[in-house]
This record gives C-alpha cells, structure tokens and sequence, in this order.
C-alpha cells in the first residue's frame, strides 16, 4: 500500500508540474534579457558562458545599454542545449528560453547541427540571434529567404570563407624543413576528419599544397570521435611525409597530438587543430605535444588596441586562457549592444539594418558582416582589416605566435612578441640516423 | 605495410579480447549482460589518472589498489543489483545500462569532460619488425596475454574454475550437485571486472581518458563477442582479434574511409552471423533450461 | 444514427466497466482539451514530442514486449525514416503527407532486412546484433554525406503546420490512432485478429508454438513490419516537427530510450509505452533545471523502478485495480462485489461458507 501511494504521488506530481510548466509568468523585463545557447556541460558552452559574462559585466558597469535616452541593463539567461547528446535538447531549449523566460535576443550556440534547428526556433519568434556554427549552409538561409532569416547573424566566420588562412604557414615549414632536413620537395601527409567543414577542403587541400611546392603523399580521414590514431599515424610515417596538414576540429584533435608525440612520429604537425588552441591542451597531453602548430583566434599579441587588455583581464578572471568561444562571443556582445544603441530601439527589424552596417573593431579583430552579394550573407569578413587571426606554436608548454611572421611580410602586419617556428625536437635525431 | 598491420591489429584485438572474454565468462556462467562491463574499463582507466597523477604514486601500487576498490565495487553492484534481476534478460540489460550512466555521470562530477591524459608506465618506443612500438603497448600486450593465461589456468586447474565451468555448463544441475550458484556467479562477475580493469589500466595511458570513453568499446566488444559465439571464451578471445585486425586493415587500405572502421567492423559481424547464426565457436543447440 | 448508438453502448459495455480502459479512454479524450487549458507553445512543444516517442515506444514494445524480440537498435527504423522522409519532402518536393509515408515504408523494408538474421538468431544474439543496424547506418549516413548532410543532417524540412496548436493536434491524433492500432494488434484476448496470442506464444516458447502448427516465421515478420512500420510512422513525424534529421537519432542512448520507457510503463501492453513516456519524459525535462544531476537521477530511477516493479508500472497497477472473474474469466473491476457479465460474486470470502453439520 505505501508503495502504491508513493507511486500515485509521483504519478500526480508529474502531471501537476507538467500543467504548471506553462503558468509560469515572468516578470516584466525592463533588463534586456540575452540566453546564451551552449552545451554547458562542455568546456565550449562554458567558455561561451564566459565570455559572454565578462562583455555583459563591462557594460552593465558602465551603466547598462543606451537605449534612445534610456539606460537598460542585461540580464544573462543560460540555456543548457546539451548539443553534443541531443538536438531535439537544443530546440527545446531554445524555444523554452525565448517564451518561457522571455529572452529578446540569443547570443551562443556552437554544434551547426544544433545551431540549424535553434535559427528555424529564433526565426519564428522573429528574435535576433548571433550564433556559432561554421557550416556554410546556415549562412546561405539568409539569402535563399532573407524576410524569415534575417534575424539571425554569425558571430564569426564560415569554414569556406577561412580556407585560405589554412595554408598560410606551409611556406614557412616547407622553408624549414628544406634547410633542416635538406629534403627538395617535402611530402605532405592530409588528414581531415570527417566532419561537414572539412569536407570542402578534401578537393581544395591537394591543389593548395601542391602549388607550393610539397607533394602529397595520402589523404586520411579519421572520426570527429575516434580513440586511436595509432593506426594512421603508423600510415603517414611509413609513407615518409614530412608534414602532417591536419584539419581536426574536435576530440580527436587531443589524440592526433598526443599519440604524434608519444610515436615521435617525424613530421611537422600543423594545420587547424581545435584543441590545440585551449589552455588545457598542454595538461592534456601531458605536455608531450612539442611544436604542434595551428591557426587560431587570438593571442596576447597587439592584434588590435584590445587584444592584449582582453587578454590579461580574462586570465586574471578565469585563470585560463580565451579561446574562440571566449572571445567571438565576448566581441558579439559589444557589438550587439553598440547595434542596438545605434538603432535606438529594442525592435529587431530595426536592428537587423545596423547589424548589417556596423564595423566593430573587437578584441579578435575588425567585424564587418557580409554583404547580400556572397554565398553566406550575415557572417563575419575574413582577411586583412577584418577577422584574420594569427598561427601559434605550443613551444615547451608556452603559447606562442609565429604568423603574420615578423618581418611583416604579410601585407605589412607586423606585431611584438612574434617568434620563429621551429621543428620538433625529435626530427633532427631521425635525420642524424640516415 | 604489412608488419604494421600485424602488430598494430595484435595490439588492438588483444585489448578487445580482454574485455570480450571477461563479458564473455559472466554470460556464459551466470546468463548476465554486462552492458557496465566497459563502464568499469572507463572507471579503471580514471581511477589509475586519479592515483598516478593527481596523488603521484607508482603505478604498480596504483593498479593493486585499484583492483582490489574496483572488485569490492563489482561485489557491491553484484549482490545489490544483478542478483536480484539476474532471472530477468530484459531487466539486466536495463539495469546495466543505467549503472554505465550513473558511473558516466560520477566521472563527469568529479572530472569535468575535459581530456586527461596519464603518464606511460613505461616510456619510450622500440623497434619491432622495424615497427615503431610503444613501450607501452608492449606492456600492453604483454599484461593482457597473462591476465587471459590466468584466467584459463583459474578454470581449468581449480575447483572453484571447475564449478564455473559446471555451472555455465548446465546451472540446474550444478545446484543440484551442491554448488552455490549465486556464489559462483559472484566470482564469475568479479574476474571479469578485473580483467576488465587490469585492461583499462593499462591502456590508459594510450587513449584519451574522459567520461564517454565505453561506448565505443562496448559496441566492439559485442560484436567480438557475438562473432565467436556467445560463452565461448576461445570464440571472444579470436572475434576479438578478428575485429581488431578489420580495424587495422580499414584504415590502411581505405585511409580517406578510416572514420568507417566501427561500421565496417559491424556490417562483417552482422555477416558472419548471417552465414553462422550461433557465431563462430558458439554451440549451435543449446537448449535454455533454465 | 444506430451505428452511433451503437458504438457508445459498446463504450460503455466493454470499456467503461473495466478501470485499465476507463483511464485509458479519459486520459485519451482529455488529451485533446489540453489546448485549452494550456496555450505556452513550449510546453505543447514537449507533448507533442512526448505523443511523437509514445508512438516509439509502442513500435518498440511490439516486437520487445509481446514478442520477446529484444530489440537495442529501434533508432535505426526511427532514424531511417526520418531521413526518408526528409530527403523526400526536401530534395523531392514531396509534401508533408506523402513524405511520412514514405518513409515508414521504407522502415518496413529495413524492417524486413533486420527480420532476416534475426529469424535465425536467437533471443539475446538478437538484442546484441540489434544494436549493430543504427551503427551501420550511421556509417551510411558519413559515407554518402552528400545526400545525407553527414553530422549537420538535413534541414530546412517543412513543418506539419503553421501553428504549434494544429501541430500538437494532428501528433495527438496520430497517437491515439496509432496506439488504438497497436493495442489491437496485439491484445490477446480480441477476436479480431489471432497476431497478439501468437507473439505472445512465440515469446513464452517458440518451439511449442512450432509444434502446434504455428507459423512463427510468418508472425515475427508481422512483428517486424509492425514495429517498423510505427516506428518508422514516429520518425517521419520527427522530422516534420523539429524540422532536421541528423544522426542524433541513431545514437546508442536515442536506442535505449523506449526500452527504458516501456519497462518503467509495462512491457507486453501497450499502455505501458503510454505510461512510460507520459510519466519519464517529464520529469527529464523538469530535471534541466539541474543539469549536472540530470542523467544520474534519470539512472537512478530506472534501477529503482526495475528492482521494485521489475514488470513495469502498468501490470503492477492493472493487479492492484482489476481481476478476472472465477466463473467467465472476464475482467473486472477490484472493487466489484459481482463481475457485471455473469454475476458471479467476485470474491469469495471463506469465513462465510455455511457451516457444515
């Protein structure tokens, strides 16, 4: 009998909550109320949590947004989207944020497949979202139907717009190696996991390396979630390549590293690694992934008159590093909010026209959104004078930026703090043998 | 190529035969799905990262201590939980499933997702058949192979082995001869825990340890268990190896394809099974009297 | 008009009397008065989404519950015809309604395909092979990411209706046909079709079934279509809802979820799906309110209600609120003093047998 009351009582307390989940009434919001989207049990969601708290912290110290005379504050609403697990999560999530607590406008999310379902989400509630995500085609929405989606804006760019930096520092290694090694033409091993950003650059990669001047020796592709690279790893080294190209976004980015450190396979390991971009990848592969080099968002170096500030306030805030969550959302929350104060009103569809103009110098670089005439409207330019990032080394543990290289080459950038790149220490000892 | 792909898929099969014939003896012996079984590997491999490099202690204490929490663990989840399910199939497989979340959830707690990675116990590579090889997955292979070794000299040199085997043999009338099945069972689910443990310790130091790391393997090892034929040690034991070296052979003859090799690895279980229903090794009528 | 009068006496003789389908039939009816009490479009959100798994599970209980086919892969029916129908109604401009279709008849082909090996296999080398179906197909999915979409799916699918109400009740609609459908199917004691007692035989013994002259090859492919073919049903409705079919739907967990609901509801009755969903999923979602416990607490209901109610919730309520009549056998309600065919008393109390002398 006690079981079955206990029973009834769960039964009924089910039904109760579920009748009571819509009567919950909010208050009315003189605070602009912004969900920050993410997988907040992720390190991603919670750097985007972060970042987006530090910009919101700085303006409402200031006095909270300016609208047409009058002064708001913003109030952050998380939105726990559980993006890796479940995508029906994020819609949920999403739709849950904008009418059960009210939010005006979205600023986060992060897995392009669960950004899709939470635009079509925002774009039917006609709220402004600026969201992450570097698949193309989400872009490509805003022209193929700009009356519905052009609400929502990319808080950086796509993976097409950025293949180009990509190959930046080949010419640097190639250079190395050739005078390191005495190797005429280096081979160059391709791996790009299989996941919707790489796939472009399966065509693009070959023609790319190969103009200037290595050869390509294979293409791999391993699992956005595999273990073990061993496998592969063995491949590229039989094959005789002396630089790896990899383009990995996500966990296996930690393997790729550490397993090319623990096999001491004798290749260069650059490209874009994701991981390899986080504080917490020296500690994650035990500090054995010397010299891995890859493109990315920020550095304490003078990118812009921000960049070193943004820098040091966060490590001084959350003891890590910033990274691309960290800081793209950092910079969309000032340049939301300088939109708005332009617009002179809360009204989205007079919003959208000021996002669309606005040049926002950040921390990370200039932002200038992208214009109707290209494939993906609404994202963010990508090049000298807009976003461009910079390519770092991990040397003996430390960060470090080694492109624009220091001689201002590249169209004349020229920052402080720039060092050389250098080859892993256990490439010389291979050479020594032969 | 070759030698690569002959020691790379004899280091691969044999930390999957390890978990497979663990799974294996606790189905064969007390009828029980294990879907854990990789969740304790996971909570091996974090326990040897917590006590290696968080507390600093050499790892041959570590993996003793270690052992003996996680077979106090296995005894606790066995006498709370399994036996009272234990007649159910259905009931165990869900019972299981919810245990690899709660031990999934608590690593996530205490851990965070973020990648840990753990010290090798043996560092540096040598030469094998001009292969490069970790020291690592020497001892690796090495530790497995001794650990199947003892299990098969447990079954087959000691009573208690004896009644293991009895009992997977016919459980009616081993209690009926006077052997204390639920005990035998205990002893069933606590060696294959071990191996399983000794496996994640080990082989920690290879993989990125992190609260998600059992599914895969869990998938793997039923297809090696499947595949040589559920309770039949010697049929995990090879399924193991054979899966190991389709892993191998994948990504080295189809590199653009080698995020493919869990599938492929499936559809070649799937079928074998379709020419040989029971699995390789398994026994084609075995009658459920139970 | 005699038909109706009909159809309502029926109502009342074979439904209203027993208190298992007195629930049922308010808990159904009332389902579609829920818009009016509740307007918050997320929360018709989640029931609509809760309708969507009902039907799920139900597909899952066909085959684990009353056939004892122990399905772990049911995502890969789910999820096949989710991206049927997607690339359909996307790629080939199908709408809405010929799309749905669609793609539950193509889960009834893999339906068939999966049936094959499993005819041979038995019981829990069935289960574990199951598991293997939504991994293959994920392979698919990556290898042909062209059409597939890969791990960004597919989307921009169109969606059932323009308003979330309409929405909630076209899924609502589709639930009640599709369990009504189901418990048809496969109730034992109906005189329309033979499918429930002989899945249920099959499930207790399939040799003896065998012996009696049973086809039991010819009934577990019944099982088989059925199954897919709701589950299949399900998926396409996903699709159209949450407007993207992505290899979310055939990952392990996604699989696990309607053996968790029908085993916490009941196994071997449809009701139990119902349950199961109507009583878990809720909490799931009220549970977002501390993430990091969320699965852990949702684990932890499931080993307490396997290990109290290892038959599921429904069975042990049916026991404590219906019996069978000594005489006819029909069922009845506990409270009854007389069963209300025959008039047998229901309970017979021995203290009042007269005394012999």
């Amino acid at each position: 009998m006690k079981k079955c009351a206990w029973l009834c009582l769960m039964a009924g307390l089910a039904m109760v909550t579920i009748l009571s989940l819509g009567g919950q009434a909010s208050a009315e919001s003189k605070p602009i109320k912004i969900g920050v989207p993410g997988p907040m049990n992720h390190v991603g969601g919670k750097h985007i949590m972060n970042g987006v708290s530090m910009a919101c912290d700085e303006i409402n110290k200031a006095g909270g947004v300016n609208v047409g005379g009058q002064k708001h504050l913003i109030e952050l609403v998380p939105v726990d989207t559980n993006e890796w697990v479940s995508v029906t999560d994020a819609a949920t999530a999403v739709e849950r944020a904008i009418t059960v607590d009210k939010v005006d406008f979205l600023v986060g999310g992060w897995l392009s497949e669960a950004v899709k379902a939470e635009q079509d989400v925002a774009m039917d509630y006609k709220k402004i979202m600026i969201s992450g995500g570097m698949d193309i085609g989400i872009g490509k929405r805003v022209k193929d139907n700009y009356s519905r989606y052009k609400y929502w804006f990319r808080a950086y760019y796509n993976s097409t717009d950025l293949a180009d930096l990509y190959f930046v520092t080949l010419p640097m290694f190639r250079d190395l190696v050739k005078k390191e090694l005495g190797v005429d033409k280096p081979k160059v091993a391709i791996v790009l996991d299989k996941s919707a950003w790489a796939d472009p650059l399966v065509e693009m990669a070959p023609k790319g390396i190969e103009s200037q001047g290595c050869e390509v020796v294979g293409l791999w592709r391993p699992s956005v979630t595999a273990t073990d690279m061993s496998a592969e790893l063995l491949a590229i080294k039989e094959k005789g390549a002396n630089i790896i190209w990899a383009m990995v976004g996500g966990p296996d980015g930690v393997v790729l590293c550490k397993q090319w450190a623990d096999y001491k396979i004798p290749a260069v390991l650059m490209g874009s690694i994701g991981e390899a971009t986080y504080d917490t990848f020296w500690k994650s592969t035990n500090g054995t992934a010397n010299m891995v080099t890859t493109n990315a968002v920020i550095a304490p170096v003078k990118m812009t008159d921000k960049t070193v500030p943004f820098w040091d306030k966060y490590v001084k805030t959350y003891g890590g590093f910033p990274d691309i969550y960290v800081t793209y959302f950092y910079d969309n929350v000032h340049r939301l909010k300088e939109a708005i104060e332009n617009a002179g009103s809360l009204d989205p569809d007079r919003i959208v026209p000021e996002l669309e103009k606005i040049v926002y110098p950040g921390a990370a670089g200039t932002y200038r959104c992208t214009g109707m005439d290209t494939s993906s409207p609404h994202d963010i330019c990508v090049g000298v004078g807009c976003l461009l990032g910079v390519v770092i080394q991990w040397q003996d543990g430390n960060y470090k930026v080694i492109w624009p290289p220091a001689d201002g080459s590249y169209y004349g950038i020229k920052f402080e703090g720039i060092v050389p790149a250098k080859l892993p220490p256990w490439m010389g000892k291979v050479v020594e043998k032969n | 190529m070759f030698p690569i792909i002959l020691i790379k898929g004899a280091m691969t099969g044999a930390v999957y035969a390890s978990l497979a014939v663990g799974f294996s003896l606790v189905f064969g012996v007390a009828r029980i799905i294990n879907l854990a079984h990789t969740a304790f590997f996971m909570l091996a491999a974090f326990a040897i990262y917590a006590m290696v490099m968080i507390y600093h202690w050499p790892p041959l204490a570590a993996v003793g201590v270690m052992l003996i929490g996680i077979s106090f663990l296995a005894i606790a989840v066995y006498l709370l939980f399994l036996d009272r399910v234990r007649e159910n199939e259905g009931a165990v497989i869900l019972v299981t499933v919810a245990l690899a979340i709660i031990f999934q959830e608590t690593m996530l707690l205490l851990f965070e997702s973020t990648f840990r990675a753990v010290d090798p116990f043996v560092r540096g590579t040598t030469q094998l058949f001009g292969v490069t090889v970790l020291r690592q997955e020497l001892l690796i292979f090495g530790v497995t192979v001794a650990c199947l070794i003892a299990v098969l000299l447990f079954l087959y040199k000691t009573r208690l082995g004896l009644s293991l085997r009895v009992t997977a043999q016919d459980r009616e009338t081993a209690n009926l001869m006077g052997i204390n099945v639920k005990w035998v069972c205990l002893v069933s689910v606590v060696v294959a825990v071990a191996l399983a443990a000794v496996a994640g310790a080990v082989v920690s130091p290879t993989l990125t340890v992190e609260p998600y790391m059992w599914s895969h393997p869990l998938v793997m090892m039923f297809a090696a268990v499947i595949l040589g034929g559920l309770g039949s040690l010697k049929g995990s034991f090879i399924g193991a190896f054979i899966l190991g070296y389709t892993e191998v052979l994948v990504v080295f003859l189809v590199p653009a394809g080698s995020f493919i090799k869990g599938p492929v690895a499936m559809l070649i279980m799937v079928i074998i099974l379709l020419v040989r229903p029971e699995g390789l090794f398994g026994v084609a009528f075995e009658e459920e009297r139970l | 008009m005699k038909f109706i009068r009909r159809q309502f006496r029926r109502i009342g003789r074979e439904v209203l009397v027993i208190p298992g389908r007195a629930i049922a039939f308010i808990f159904l009816i009332a389902l579609f008065f829920v818009p009016l009490a509740i307007r918050d479009p997320y929360v018709l959100k989640v029931l609509t989404f809760m309708n969507i798994f009902v039907i799920y599970a139900a597909s899952w209980n066909v085959l684990g519950g009353f056939t004892g086919q122990f399905c772990m892969g049911q995502g890969a029916f789910f999820g096949l015809a989710a991206y049927t129908s997607a690339i359909m109604n996307l790629r080939l401009g199908l709408p809405v309604w010929a799309s749905i279709p669609c793609g539950a008849v193509v889960s009834i082909l893999a339906g068939m395909l999966i049936a094959v090996p499993s005819l041979r296999l038995r019981g829990i080398y069935f289960s574990l092979v199951s598991l293997a179906f939504p991994i293959i197909l994920i392979g698919l999915v990556y290898v042909f990411s062209g059409v597939t979409g890969g791990e960004m799916g597919i989307s921009g699918v169109d969606v059932l209706a323009r308003h979330s109400i309409v929405v909630y009740f076209i899924v609502v609609t589709a639930m009640v046909l599709c369990v009504l459908a189901m418990w048809k199917l496969t109730d034992p004691t109906t005189k329309v079709f033979r499918l429930g007692v002989v899945l249920l035989a099959i499930q207790e013994d399939e040799i003896s079934a065998r012996c009696l002259g049973v086809n039991t090859i010819k009934y577990k492919l019944l099982a088989f279509g059925i199954s897919a073919f709701f589950a299949g049903l399900a998926g396409g409705l996903y699709v159209h809802v949450l407007r993207i079919a992505g290899p979310s739907t055939l990952n392990l967990m996604f699989s696990f979820n309607p053996i968790i609901w029908t085993a916490f509801g009941g196994m071997g009755t449809i009701a139990g799906s119902v349950v199961g969903v109507y009583l878990l999923y809720p909490v799931m979602e009220l549970l977002r309110f501390i993430p990091q416990l969320r699965m852990l607490i949702f684990a932890g209901i499931i080993i307490f209600v396997i290990l109290l109610m290892p038959e599921g919730l429904v069975h042990w309520v049916r026991d404590k609120l219906e019996e069978n009549c000594p005489r006819c056998k029909l069922i009845n309600a506990s409270l009854r003093r007389d069963c209300w065919a025959c008039g047998a008393p229901l309970h017979i109390n021995i203290k009042q047998r007269p005394e012999v002398t």
